[in-house]
């Protein structure tokens, strides 16, 4: 590489590095405006469906433990008293 | 390949196909506005001449290797089919014009650099008719 071509592309490293990240975010223009157009895909809203039907499952077994533990809890004392 | 494809893109291979198009078809503008200032048709004063194309080469690589991917992607899955004949035929030229384009960049030897605009036009072409028919589509009236 001649001396002339190195000191050319040592003055330029700024513009070609400005010209790169202006490239990076036409990129990013360019991904959030097609992925605004499709909105949540169809895979990530079964996965939150997924999720969600997940969550109320373990808050019904949650509520259930809890009014077992409370039915036990009040048999015991009922036996407790009749003893 | 295409289970590869289709685990990769978690089923979604025609929005996976579909962005990784647009962000071509935008970098496609930018590297023909890159171009035009390379070649002096534009002139801006805070971008010069070589930088211009030094930017358009480094670009031009990244688009490049992502044209190759979606057409990978495109051919696993979709292959050649019936109803996308101008699309798969545009898309097999503008990797070959692509190709082409490359290996005269490449080599100092070919004395036929002259041939670079009309060849990138032809790419910038190539890449639009493409894009307009298979992601263009799929934006504008959906899957």
């Amino acid at each position: 590489m001649s001396h002339e071509r190195m000191n050319d592309e040592r003055t330029h490293w700024p513009q070609i590095i400005g010209s790169i990240v202006v490239a990076l975010a036409i990129v990013a223009v360019a991904i959030l405006i097609t992925t605004a157009k499709f909105g949540s895909t169809s895979s990530a809203k079964i996965q939150a469906r997924e999720d969600r039907i997940d969550l109320q499952e373990e808050r019904a077994k949650d509520r259930q433990d809890a009014l077992e533990e409370r039915l036990k809890a009040s048999e015991d004392r009922r036996e407790e008293a009749s003893e | 390949m295409e289970e590869f494809v289709l685990d990769l893109t978690n089923g979604n291979v025609a929005e996976v196909k579909v962005i990784l198009a647009s962000v071509i078809a935008a970098l496609a503008i930018y590297q023909l506005a890159l171009a035009a200032v390379g070649y002096g048709k534009l002139r801006l004063p805070f971008l010069a001449n070589p930088a211009a194309l030094r930017g358009h080469r480094a670009i031009g690589d990244t688009s490049f290797a992502l044209a190759v991917i979606t057409g990978v992607m495109c051919l696993s899955v979709y292959g050649f089919e019936d109803d996308g004949g101008i699309h798969a035929v545009a898309g097999a030229i503008v990797l070959g014009t692509l190709v082409v384009k490359t290996c005269i960049v490449r080599s100092d030897s070919l004395k036929i650099g002259r041939l670079l605009p009309p060849l990138g036009i032809a790419v910038f072409l190539l890449f639009m008719i493409t894009w307009a028919t298979s992601a263009g589509d799929f934006l504008i009236e959906g899957p």
